[in-house]
């Protein structure tokens, strides 16, 4: 790669400008909910600056063929088996394995001390459990498509790998769906009372402190479990966003056997968020 | 021989082009989708098998065992195919792993013991 090529992949602006965006959000926000309201303009702002830096990536990406399989600047043998996009995706990845790990084992510690204190919010699923298997039926299906994608485009069919792009992209919309009616429903149910609307295996209603409905300041089976589910949502939210820019630049051809490297790389964040949810159904809603 | 140099380990080819990749990048990426539907149904099965699972009620031990055992299953499954680490170097491999000690002190260490948490349980979550 010639200097000048070096100079137009590594003179772009975008990911300090989304850094400096992200940093206004989260310092605007913290203060925002917490006694300083003045600082909402400090979220918009940065909000705005994100926004800002997301498009001037895109704009850079979109029309450019990207640098695929760029060797990692390394003396040592052992670090240039793999592109340095590829190992980079592998690290941030890294970080989201803690971020999960983290919100699972809270909630595990809480429940393993709980004992049979803890209702969780499982016996109000129960009698719903087919939404629960939908969405993990359409995550699953759609980690396939998402490599069937991949495998189109080394063998230059943009049309299939648009169509299962497309796929991917309804069936994360699917899920995201149901989600949300989920929610809606726990919200809004009755678990106690003579107007209870979900009972146990046992014909009774759940637990009186469920009698209004089960909401993240509910209870602390309540917060552990809408905080779970929700980071994990936002996840899936995010790569649908994701896979929208992708079957826009995948139907004009934008992906064939010499580039693909940006679907690889994204179908690793896509399989990973599947991996949370074969954690989170189980012991979130099976149990 | 490492996994990356052993014959058996290496994808099927079944009559495809090979895709340019530069020399470092040597894998053989799986040229069939029979394969990956075949990965799809397994995740299916034990999928089902999980849901069977938790209708039995077994103990929390028990089902916190075959829970963690069905999902491990499920996660190699995803990695070693669907993230095609099985025809990957062996960096991405060893790069994935690297969270795995952390994740069991994570789980088993904090997330499935208690210790003194019980003694102030009722007066610091009102349950």
């Amino acid at each position: 790669m010639s200097d000048a090529e070096h100079a137009e992949h590594h003179g772009t602006a975008s990911p300090i400008v989304s850094a400096v965006g992200l940093m206004g959000i989260m310092l605007g926000l913290t203060l925002a909910v917490n006694g300083y309201p003045s600082f909402w303009f400090v979220f918009l702002v940065g909000l705005f600056v994100l926004v800002t830096g997301f498009i001037m990536w895109l704009s850079e990406y979109y029309p450019m063929t990207s640098e695929e399989n760029e060797e990692i600047e390394t003396y040592h043998p052992a670090f240039a088996t793999l592109s340095t996009r590829k190992l980079g995706t592998w690290i941030f990845l890294l970080t989201e394995m803690m971020v999960f790990g983290t919100l699972l084992s809270t909630y595990l510690r809480y429940r393993a001390a709980a004992g049979a204190d803890w209702v969780p919010a499982a016996d109000i699923i129960r009698s719903h459990l087919v939404f629960g298997v939908i969405n993990t039926m359409a995550l699953l299906l759609s980690s396939l498509t998402m490599v069937l994608a991949l495998y189109a485009a080394k063998r230059n069919d943009h049309k299939a790998t648009t169509r299962f792009l497309g796929c991917t992209f309804l069936l994360g919309i699917l899920f995201l769906v149901i989600k949300g009616f989920e929610w809606w429903e726990m919200k809004n149910g009755h678990f106690w009372g003579e107007n209870c609307t979900v009972k146990d295996i046992a014909n009774h209603c759940i637990d009186p402190k469920y009698e209004h409905g089960f909401w993240i300041n509910t209870s602390l089976e309540g917060s552990t479990f809408y905080v779970t589910t929700g980071t994990h949502g936002a996840h899936v939210l995010v790569g649908v966003i994701a896979l929208a820019y992708l079957i826009i630049k995948a139907n004009r051809g934008g992906y064939n056997s010499e580039y693909h490297d940006t679907l690889e790389l994204f179908g690793l964040y896509w399989h990973y968020v599947d991996v949370v949810w074969v954690f989170v159904f189980p012991f979130l809603y099976l149990f | 021989m490492s996994d990356d140099e052993n014959p058996d380990n290496a994808a099927p080819e079944e009559g495809v082009e090979e895709e340019a990749h530069d020399d470092h990048d040597e894998h053989t990426f799986p040229s069939y989708a029979n394969g990956f539907i075949a990965v799809f149904g397994w995740l299916v099965f034990f999928t089902i098998i999980e849901v069977m699972a938790i209708l039995q009620e077994f103990s929390f031990s028990a089902t916190m065992f075959i829970l963690f055992s069905i999902a491990f299953v499920k996660v190699w499954f995803i990695a070693s195919f669907f993230m095609h680490l099985r025809w990957d170097p062996p960096l991405a491999t060893r790069t994935a792993a690297v969270p795995i000690f952390f994740l069991i002190v994570l789980f088993i260490a904090i997330g499935l013991t208690s210790p003194g948490a019980t003694d102030d349980w009722h007066s610091v979550t009102g349950l």
